[in-house]
């Protein structure tokens, strides 16, 4: 079994690596438009084994994949790859795949160094599932959000500066822009449902060790980011740019409380 | 051999072409009239309006037969413009193919990296195989060619960008707003270049609007580009909800100015807006390009993306001549392997019908009650026999005949005298034999019913029969 887990985590990493190399390559050609369908399949096929792995690791480990926050980083990113996989069909954003790709790596190989800790007996089996789930998601929803944000501004700055060579052909602004909008639409609820039910946790289990502070203040920071982003676009019409910026912002405290998850074994930490 | 004769912009101007350029009927008739003689053995014409060339495949490769083909193909291109005889080119052989594959992937284009010729060299075919001008030679040629062409087109980034100013405008649209259907665009003036704009906004699907200093001039100018006349006192209002606006007026001041803009911008919610400034003097203030959501291009802007398409477009012609190499070096492989073609199909029929003759004899005696789909089974077994026994020595002609001191025509001799191939009959080659798998087996009417041409005699072989058609190497 656990050989098996090792076959199919490392299938997922060579899928990932060669999708990325595809998209990178599909990238660097100037001026022709990113169309990559056996990159988006061999992404798919990583994402398969992805979840093979996920499904299987839990079984070795007695736990429920959205019980426990080792699966976390790694679930994220496949709700990423595959709402990329989803979203493509029929717009051309085939060039987030060189965003989600490296992402999806990154993730899936942090995810190994992030310790499982045992569900405290004080919590809610069902709720801590719940929790997880929503904050997984939501996590995904808007890395794939910032993801769009980083292309619209790549896109902007080359229209801006008249030089459309060097790349090849992106999405358009105004894809990029919605979509950025829409998943951060569906993101939102979920990340407010994870820092409602994570500060309940925190109450009850009085954490005060730095670590989980930070990780509760890099949530609510993040949350608040995106809450600003829509609250802004929807009574002002800050789109673009703006929207942009502020959803970068918001995937950056992300990207920082994940990395309080990862660095939290290494330094000896406790939850 | 291959033989393409014809001119094109690099060598006839426009009066000559649209002398010498056909229309399919006339094309059809052409094809005709050069397929009566002796030396043409397959051809089409393809006809642009930047190039008129007639692409022919001679019965053999002789010269007399080559010079004579050239010969038809030039006198046929002189009688429709006495004028071209000094436009009119002749690649033969390599040369050719070389010619035809860089058409096709519009290497040689007026605009380098259009689509159109591809296609337009497809119906051409298309046209010659409907009146039995193409066979298998052009077939092979045109195969390959299009592979080639499309490796081209996607392997490079020949096709990529616009290279015209109205078509950079209408592409730079699209990236920013994705699609244009039901966009709102607004064209300010009647400048013969924003028309062109408007135009093409308008094929895409945007919604315009015409705004000029006078109603009665604007109405044809809106109803040329499919839109709705207003006045240029609208303008500002119009400016609230436009997405796209392609000025091109003769005003000596700036049309749409920052201040003009600056508030209705926060009244379109920063909704992006794509400025297309074709006039000279500008008509849109330089300073509106810096506003959050504004996109500003005039028109040495849009000059700029053009030539770095080109520019791009240059660099990827010498990418696309690798590939090209690559298509002739096939074809000459191809040309070179079909050489033994008739040997090997000789030596096929050979064992064949030495095969044919044994069980023949079984079969009217100790296999006399086999059904018909048992003798279809004997037939496969025959074939598939062959097929095995002559694997090893036909891998080994054909690699003769790629070599570059080919001794494949020693070989072919060799096997002639060794198997007494000259005298099989080309009729016999491919074609399972009637009397084996019986009169009215399905196998047999699937085959009999198909044109003698293709699969040549299903009538038993027999000592006459040898003597009508002969291999000749």
């Amino acid at each position: 079994m656990e050989a098996l887990a090792t076959v199919v985590f490392s299938l997922a990493v060579v899928a990932y690596s060669v999708a990325t190399t595809e998209f990178f390559l599909a990238l660097s050609r100037p001026g022709a438009v990113v169309r990559s369908s056996t990159s988006s399949i061999t992404m798919g096929v990583g994402a398969i084994m992805h979840a093979l792995h996920i499904v299987i690791a839990s079984f070795l480990l007695h736990t429920c994949p959205v019980a426990s926050m080792r699966f976390v980083l790694s679930l994220a990113a496949l709700v990423a790859v595959i709402s990329f996989l989803i979203l493509r069909a029929g717009r051309r954003i085939d060039a987030l795949g060189a965003f989600v790709g490296p992402l999806a790596l990154l993730l899936l190989i942090s995810s190994e160094f992030v310790e499982t800790t045992s569900v405290p007996p004080q919590l809610s089996r069902v709720l801590l599932m719940l929790h997880v789930a929503a904050n997984l998601f939501g996590l995904g929803f808007v890395l794939l959000a910032a993801g769009t944000s980083t292309f619209y501004l790549v896109v902007e700055r080359r229209l801006r500066a008249k030089n459309m060579s060097g790349l090849g052909r992106l999405p358009a602004l105004d894809v990029l822009d919605r979509l950025g909008h829409r998943l951060l639409l569906i993101g939102f609820p979920l990340l407010s449902f994870g820092c409602v039910t994570g500060g309940m946790f925190l109450h009850q289990l009085d954490v005060n060790s730095p670590a989980s502070l930070a990780r509760a203040v890099l949530g609510y920071a993040a949350w608040v980011m995106v809450f600003v982003v829509l609250l802004q676009r929807a009574l002002l019409g800050f789109s673009g740019r703006r929207s942009a910026y502020g959803t970068l912002a918001g995937a950056l405290c992300i990207a920082l409380m994940l990395m309080v998850y990862l660095v939290r074994p290494l330094l000896g930490v406790g939850a | 051999m291959i033989i393409v004769t014809g001119l094109s912009h690099h060598t006839a101007d426009i009066s000559i072409r649209e002398q010498v350029a056909m229309s399919a009927e006339e094309e059809v008739d052409l094809l005709g009239s050069l397929l009566g003689l002796v030396h043409v053995g397959e051809l089409f014409v393809v006809s642009t309006c930047n190039r008129v060339e007639i692409i022919a495949a001679t019965v053999d490769d002789a010269e007399p037969t080559v010079s004579a083909c050239v010969a038809a193909c030039r006198a046929a291109l002189l009688a429709r413009c006495e004028r071209a005889h000094s436009s009119i080119y002749t690649h033969r052989d390599e040369n050719a193919v070389r010619h035809l594959v860089k058409v096709a992937s519009s290497l040689d284009s007026l605009v380098v990296g259009e689509a159109q010729i591809l296609g337009q060299i497809k119906q051409a075919y298309e046209r010659a195989k409907n009146s039995a001008a193409v066979g298998p030679v052009l077939h092979q040629l045109l195969t390959r060619v299009t592979r080639g062409a499309k490796r081209v087109r996607n392997e490079t980034s020949i096709g990529v960008g616009q290279v015209s100013v109205p078509s950079i405008a209408v592409d730079l649209a699209l990236q920013i707003f994705g699609e244009l259907r039901g966009r709102r665009a607004v064209l300010v003036g009647a400048g013969e270049m924003g028309q062109m704009v408007a135009r093409l906004l308008s094929d895409a699907g945007a919604k315009l609007k015409v705004v000029g200093r006078d109603l009665e001039r604007t109405r044809p100018v809106a109803q040329a580009v499919g839109g709705s006349a207003h006045l240029m006192s609208e303008l500002s209002t119009l400016l609230l909800d436009a997405e796209i606006v392609v000025s091109s007026t003769a005003a000596q001041e700036h049309v749409i100015t920052q201040p003009m803009l600056a508030p209705r911008l926060k009244q379109r919610r920063r909704a992006n807006l794509f400025l297309i400034d074709l006039a000279v003097p500008r008509d849109v203030d330089p300073r509106v390009g810096d506003m959050e959501g504004v996109f500003r291009y005039d028109v040495d802007d849009l000059s700029h993306v053009a030539l770095q398409s080109a520019e791009l477009r240059k660099k990827e012609a010498d990418a696309a001549r690798v590939i090209v190499e690559q298509v002739v070096s096939d074809w000459q492989r191809h040309a070179q392997t079909q050489q033994v073609t008739p040997t090997i199909k000789a030596l096929r029929a050979k064992f064949r019908l030495g095969l044919e003759a044994e069980l023949y004899k079984s079969l009217r005696t100790r296999l006399k009650d086999l059904t018909p789909e048992q003798r279809t089974a004997v037939a496969k077994m025959l074939d598939a026999g062959i097929n095995r026994i002559l694997h090893g020595p036909i891998t080994h002609l054909r690699n003769e005949a790629l070599r570059p001191d080919a001794s494949s025509e020693d070989m072919a001799e060799m096997l002639d005298e060794v198997f007494e191939l000259r005298s099989i009959e080309t009729g016999e080659l491919d074609v399972p034999s009637v009397r084996l798998i019986g009169e009215g087996s399905p196998a047999a009417q699937k085959f009999s019913s198909a044109p003698p041409q293709d699969f040549g005699s299903t009538a038993p072989p027999s000592d006459d029969s040898a003597q009508t058609k002969t291999i000749t190497h």
